[in-house]
């Protein structure tokens, strides 16, 4: 087994009488995308500054390439990158001389942030607004102008807090698709987000952390696996006379539950391919016109409210 | 050292985007300048109102007026005290001068002068002007009253020297008659009038021997008998006119005896009156100074500036630039500080690997550089339109100028990583600066101060500051003489920048650990 590149061992941070953390255990492997998702105020953004050494734990250990983060606090610094819910440049500042100043604070060479910066306007897509001032960045640009700015020391990790934190659809896809490409350039990225279908899509394992505590560890699909046995049947029929149809299958007692989303209806059942041939047959007898039928597995959403529900 | 250019580079770039603080930068000292210079270079006061108020005026109080009625003094009559002092009250009038009715030189009346004592740093400039005044009529009067003094006691010395040689011929004259009185006494008491017939008798005993022998001579002795009795009778007639004078002469002897001693007891008068006057005559003639000036004004005072400079720019400008320089430095210094510490990028700033010694630093610098070119925007104002030779001054006074911004600066950044808002942060600093400046010779001196508390504002680095630019930009005295000056300057920059290195620490990453906090707390909720 890979060693992990961070590791994290009974990590408690109390914040007067809140435990933010409590005996937090977790290994986050190399090279990978690596999600801690929760919800807001479970300690995910607390658990983010632990590893780069801003808020000390008050017990457990963290380690870095097997190092302690506290004891090699100038490594750490040199090695991350972080991106926080809150863009952290200069509003006043144009792209490329934020990018300039933040190089220098990294001790790079002029000509080193000189071809970083050349190659990371490229890559976060911001070559033709290199003179223009950050403040006037669309909110898009400016939150990949501040992951540039994580990437300028070109770091072994990118630390990334709700990277996609109030974006719009499209921006947050655009972002989703930056994070890729940035770790297909062998950065590893820790990202939190309370987003889950977007960590579902994003990351490669998974944490759930909830009050603190670390409740599951694992790959989207270990954790669906784990923690749903049901399938989703969608459909939309015209006229649409769903009641008759749920009505034609009770006998089925395999339906654990029914939910009507818009135009459609969703039928959860660990038995999906019986319940579809009969659903099926019932449309037809029915003289129901079949506009959309969809199966699906179930989502993370499913799994945390799962999780989170049993604590 | 790369590092610190760019934090340099990076706050002048926001500071000049910015483009209030640019131009609170660039204009606010010129404007500053501009203003004061104007204003200030002049030593005069001007328009200052007097109102004045008598029962009734007289001869004396209407010149006094006249004289306060020159082109410094705006005189308004007014017509009963409370209006006059009411006027005061209201601010129409600086002072309120109240004369005695019929003031003269005879009444004992006083001239009281009603002042708004509020106005604490125009009011004695406003009594001196007007005592100034005043005290001009009053010499005058004194003068006049003096030399009539002088005048007569010249005359009395003169009369008195007149009178002398009378004296000194009557107490002679006198003495003269005493002797001669004497001498007539001893010639009288030696007028011997006793004779050797001492008694009729014998010429009887005589008469009657002779006759005797006549009888028994037979001789005719009635012829002689006739003779003696005839003799007897004339011998008797000079004894008794002999007596007589015998007598007289004794009361006049004793008459002559008493006029000698009144004559001489005159003489001794005389002598006494003669030394009183010649020891008058020496006292008159001993006052050596009778000229009327020198005997109102025995001491005559004259105020002699130890520098050339006339100007109340050339006074106040010491002054003037530490206030620039404190305020300027002290709030921008803030205002960067605090910026930074409340801009989203300081935690990335945080977690580079750069120390906080090199954010000190730079910020340090830009601060300074900042001051420089304002200083040197000053200097060219000043020297350009106002008073030339300042910027002789300026090889000397550049050193200090550094030195005393890097102690308002230090002061400006402690302010700012000690508090946690911007607004905060400027009404820190305002209030430290408006501290300074109260408690420095600027508003009110010092002196006024009890000395417990002047023991410990006599440190305040704005006296300090104040104190040793005069020195060098007024009296000129060489860096080199203010060794001790500048020592403790040196030490409060040693001090400021151990406690802002201590502040900085305590509060630098706890205000970015509790703003993590109160947002986690929040979310929470």
């Amino acid at each position: 087994m890979k060693t992990p590149l961070i590791e994290i061992k009974k990590v408690t941070k109390i914040f007067g009488r809140n435990t933010v953390l409590n005996d937090v255990d977790l290994n986050i492997p190399q090279n990978k995308i690596f999600g801690i998702i929760g919800e807001s105020g479970s300690g995910k953004t607390t658990l983010l500054k632990s590893i780069i050494g801003f808020v000390k734990p008050d017990s457990g250990i963290i380690t870095f390439e097997g190092r302690e983060v506290s004891r090699s606090m100038e490594t750490i610094r040199e090695r991350f990158g972080f991106a926080s819910q809150e863009n952290c440049f200069y509003p006043k500042l144009n792209v490329r001389e934020n990018l300039e100043f933040f190089g220098t604070l990294y001790g790079l060479s002029s000509k080193l942030i000189d071809s970083n910066i050349k190659k990371l306007l490229k890559f976060v897509e911001l070559e033709d607004a290199e003179k223009t001032l950050a403040e006037n960045l669309s909110s898009g640009m400016q939150r990949r102008l501040d992951i540039a700015c994580s990437l300028i020391n070109n770091p072994k990790v990118l630390i990334m807090d709700e990277p996609t934190q109030d974006l719009d659809p499209v921006l947050r896809k655009e972002i989703v698709n930056l994070i890729r490409k940035i770790n297909e350039n062998g950065t590893a990225v820790i990202l939190t987000s309370h987003l889950l279908f977007e960590a579902e899509v994003l990351c490669d394992e998974i944490a759930i952390l909830h009050q603190g505590k670390v409740l599951e560890v694992g790959t989207p699909e270990q954790l669906k696996n784990m923690y749903s046995k049901n399938q989703e049947i969608h459909f939309e029929t015209s006229p649409g006379r769903y009641d008759l149809i749920i009505k034609q299958l009770s006998d089925e007692k395999s339906i654990e539950r029914v939910e009507h989303k818009g135009n459609k209806v969703i039928l959860y059942t660990p038995k999906a391919e019986i319940v579809l041939k009969k659903l099926l047959i019932v449309i037809s007898k029915m003289g129901e016109e079949l506009i959309d039928v969809d199966l699906r597995k179930p989502s993370l959403n499913e799994v945390f409210e799962s999780l989170v529900s049993k604590k | 050292m790369r590092k610190i250019l760019e934090i340099i580079r990076k706050n002048f770039k926001i500071l000049m985007r910015s483009k209030i603080s640019a131009a609170i930068i660039v204009l606010g000292p010129l404007v500053l300048m501009l203003l004061v210079g104007a204003a200030f270079n002049t030593s005069n006061i001007y328009d200052i109102r007097i109102a004045a108020y008598s029962d009734s005026y007289t001869n004396l109080s209407n010149s006094i007026v006249d004289l306060l009625s020159d082109q410094q003094f705006k005189v308004t009559k007014i017509d009963n005290q409370d209006g006059c002092i009411n006027s005061v009250r209201q601010a129409e009038n600086h002072i309120c001068v109240v004369f005695p009715s019929d003031l003269s030189v005879e009444t004992e009346g006083e001239i009281q002068f009603y002042v708004d004592q509020s106005r604490i740093n125009l009011i004695w400039v406003v009594i001196d002007a007007v005592s100034k005044k005043v005290s001009v009529k009053s010499e005058q009067i004194s003068q006049e009253l003096t030399q009539v003094l002088v005048d007569n006691i010249a005359q009395t010395k003169n009369v008195l020297g007149d009178k002398t040689s009378v004296l000194k011929d009557l107490t002679s004259n006198s003495a003269d008659a005493e002797t001669k009185l004497r001498t007539i006494g001893d010639g009288i008491s030696e007028i011997d009038l006793s004779s050797n017939i001492t008694d009729v008798k014998d010429l009887e005993n005589i008469s009657k021997e002779l006759q005797a022998e006549f009888n028994s001579t037979g001789g005719n002795f009635k012829k002689l008998d006739d003779l003696l009795t005839t003799l007897k009778t004339q011998v008797s007639d000079i004894q008794s006119k002999i007596d007589s004078a015998s007598n007289t002469l004794d009361s006049k002897a004793k008459e002559i005896s008493d006029l000698k001693s009144t004559v001489s007891s005159n003489t001794l008068a005389l002598k006494g009156v003669k030394d009183s006057v010649d020891s008058l005559v020496t006292g008159i003639n001993a006052i050596q100074i009778t000229d009327v000036e020198s005997i109102v004004s025995p001491i005559k005072t004259k105020v002699e500036p130890v520098s050339t400079d006339k100007t109340h720019l050339s006074f106040l400008f010491p002054a003037l630039l530490v206030l620039v320089i404190m305020f300027v430095s002290i709030l921008l210094a803030s205002t960067i500080v605090i910026k930074e510490k409340l801009s989203k990028a300081s935690f990335r700033n945080y977690i580079t690997p750069t120390s906080s010694l090199t954010f000190i630093f730079g910020t340090y610098l830009t601060n300074i550089l900042i001051v420089i070119i304002q200083l040197v925007v000053l200097f060219a104002v000043i020297g350009l339109f106002f008073q030339k030779d300042v910027v002789n001054t300026l090889a000397n006074a550049s050193i200090l100028l550094l030195i005393i911004a890097t102690i308002f600066i230090f002061i400006g950044m402690i302010i700012g990583y000690a508090f946690n808002s911007e607004e905060t942060s400027t009404l820190g600093s305002i209030a430290i600066g408006s501290i300074f400046l109260i408690f420095s010779n600027t508003i009110l001196p010092i002196e006024s101060i009890p000395e417990t508390y002047r023991q410990i504002f006599q440190f305040n680095p704005f006296i300090l500051s104040e104190g040793i630019l005069k020195k060098i930009m007024i009296f000129k005295v060489p860096l080199l003489n203010l060794t001790t000056d500048l020592y403790i300057l040196g030490g409060y920059i040693l001090g400021l920048f151990v406690l802002l290195l201590i502040v900085e620490r305590a509060t630098q990453k706890a205000y970015l650990v509790r703003k993590f906090i109160v947002k986690f707390r929040k979310l929470k909720k």
